[in-house]
């Protein structure tokens, strides 16, 4: 047989995981609707989510891995491979296009020698180009992992870059 | 009133980012100290839920989404008499390219939001209400999730609202990256965990709508002012904005302008105050070449209607729609090729895939403009934009295909000429200083 993954066994949702999970699908009339939350909390812990982990999350939402699949392919901030420990997503939509955000792009890739979709090679650093972030008035904008930075400058991506290096160092 | 007069309400307090990118939150004590949850406890101590409903009603107050649909007689069509459970759902999905408006509400006033909710959700009789927030607003997240416990703590949500003979609890749900998420009936299905995937309409889902019960779905903005409208009357509402376009409403301004941001207005507010009063004016003292008005969605305007009113019916009238409200000024350097270009590689990597027109014309679009932009277009592009989206209009399941197609079709109508100069040239005539960071 292929399928030689345990999903009973708690690996990629903890315990705690699960029973959070649990708690919070008593709030929802189906339980169907911890999907996205699980797929979150996976990543969340992972950083990606595994072919074995969405057997687990399956295991534990009660539906089949294609369909949790299905939602991985098709939300664009869930991940199927690693990236790097701070991921930039620069928004690439009109609002901050005005106002340099291509210039920021080709700016982050010249510092890292990477395009987007890309990591570094010391797993530092992952560039990614988002539809929209909802900042639009203060442009141009990206997200450093769940931060948003607004009004970037290259002063101040230089130190967000920075800063990156040397908490990872800690 | 002088627009000089007016005082925001919803933006009352709130911080702009450009002055702290961490703003601070209004938590449940500081709320209350200025009077919050004492209108919600007033109405469920002396208004029956179809008096509110009534009071939003007659302040005709019209979604704030971007389809501008009188609140009040949405929640009219749910069914009067069923046996199934009745949900609400905020929809804090913003995603409209050019919008930034729910962003402030969610992450500094969680509990203007949460008293708007449950004064909603008293008047349709729902005990279940979900807040869904678009996935990379991790903030506004964390803040309504903790909004959220504030409000059980507090006993203003659980099994007694404030005391009273009333159950209900929010549920603060997170996307993952999907515009068509802010589709109504893609956002129920997110909910129910499936794929973003728009429902085909009829059933409406008022009728069969979340789990398959009767559902209504509104938007922050929308949800966030019917405390100030039961609070102080739909005459109070009424007296801001006009007949049809009824109220205050948050603009925002983005794009070349000298000072970018949300700005709340009285709804009978001119394009033309709206850029040059509260934004400063063009940026650099350029001159105005373009304005989409109502988020990417939008049929982009000349400046010839700078002195339109920014209400539904001003914005119907000048030829294109009031939509998200979301104000983005193209100035005299920008390139309409580019500008139009950007836009539909938004709609392309955001189209669903459900239906064909849409999938395949968004995909399309996008790879003649970028060809044309890059100097590789031909005169039949200029047909073909044309007659995609004619393929496309009233022929997918959302409106998703049809937004996709505005840039477009505006575009070519107000500056065709810009277009054949990239076909005729073999290359992009304009120098484009927006494109350099510093």
């Amino acid at each position: 047989m292929g399928w030689a993954v345990d999903v009973t066994t708690p690996h990629y949702l903890s315990i705690e995981r699960r029973k959070w999970l649990d708690q919070l699908a008593r709030r929802y009339p189906a339980r169907r609707s911890v999907a996205l939350p699980a797929v979150w909390a996976v990543q969340q812990e992972w950083g990606y989510i595994a072919p074995a982990a969405m057997e687990e999350i399956a295991e534990v939402v009660g539906i089949t891995p294609a369909e949790v699949r299905e939602l991985v392919t098709f939300y664009s901030m869930f991940r199927e491979k690693p990236v790097g420990r701070s991921v930039l997503g620069v928004c690439g939509t009109l609002s901050c296009a005005l106002c340099g955000g291509e210039g920021l792009l080709k700016y982050l890739q010249e510092k890292l020698g990477i395009k987007p979709g890309e990591t570094t090679a010391d797993g530092l650093f992952s560039i990614e180009v988002v539809m929209c972030l909802g900042a639009c008035a203060w442009a141009p904008a990206m997200l450093v992992n769940d931060q948003l930075r607004v009004l970037l400058t290259r002063a101040k991506v230089d130190a967000i870059l920075e800063k990156c290096r040397t908490d990872g160092a800690q | 009133m002088a627009l000089s007069d007016y005082k925001p309400i919803l933006l009352d307090g709130v911080t702009d980012y450009a002055d702290n990118p961490s703003p601070p939150t209004e938590w449940i004590d500081a709320y209350r100290q200025r009077g919050g949850y004492r209108t919600l406890e007033r109405a469920l101590k002396t208004m029956t839920p179809q008096e509110v409903e009534e009071a939003v009603k007659a302040s005709g107050l019209r979604g704030r989404g971007g389809a501008g649909f009188p609140t009040g007689v949405k929640w009219n069509f749910l069914p009067k008499k069923s046996d199934l459970p009745i949900h609400l759902c905020c929809n804090a999905d913003e995603s409209e390219p050019g919008a930034c408006k729910d962003r402030p509400i969610l992450e500094q006033r969680p509990h203007l939001l949460i008293e708007g909710i449950a004064l909603s959700a008293y008047a349709i009789n729902c005990h279940l209400a979900f807040v869904y927030i678009r996935g990379e607003y991790h903030r506004a997240i964390d803040v309504m999730t903790r909004a959220v416990e504030e409000a059980h703590q507090a006993g203003v949500l659980g099994p007694r609202m404030l005391g009273r003979d009333f159950a209900l609890d929010i549920v603060v749900h997170s996307g993952a990256g999907a515009y068509i998420c802010g589709e109504e009936s893609a956002m129920l299905n997110s909910i129910e965990g499936r794929v973003g995937w728009p429902r085909l309409r009829p059933p409406f889902p008022a009728q069969v709508g979340l789990y398959g019960c009767p559902t209504i779905i509104n938007n922050v903005e929308t949800l966030a002012k019917v405390t100030g409208i039961v609070e102080h009357g739909p005459a109070w509402f009424r007296s801001f904005g006009t007949e049809k376009s009824a109220g205050f409403k948050i603009y925002s301004v983005s794009g070349c302008v000298r000072r970018p941001g949300n700005y709340e207005a009285p709804m009978n507010i001119t394009l033309r105050q709206l850029i040059e009063d509260l934004a400063g004016g063009v940026r650099g003292g350029r001159a105005l070449k373009a304005v989409i008005p109502g988020g990417s969605s939008v049929f982009m305007l000349t400046p010839v209607y700078l002195d339109a009113l920014m209400s539904f019916e001003g914005m119907e009238e000048a030829g294109t729609m009031l939509g998200t409200a979301s104000v983005i000024v193209l100035d005299e350097t920008v390139c309409i090729v580019w500008a139009v270009r950007n836009m539909l590689r938004f709609y392309h990597h955001e189209s669903c895939g459900q239906c064909t027109p849409c999938r395949e014309g968004t995909g399309w679009l996008f790879r003649i403009l970028d060809r044309m932009e890059n100097g590789r277009g031909c005169r039949e592009d200029l047909e073909l934009l044309k007659a995609i989206p004619s393929q496309m209009v009233g022929r997918c399941i959302c409106a998703l295909g049809e937004a996709a197609c505005a840039p477009v079709l505006s575009g070519l109508k107000h500056f065709r000429r810009e277009f054949e100069q990239h076909i005729e040239l073999g290359r992009c005539p304009f120098e484009k200083p927006y494109l350099e960071f510093r």
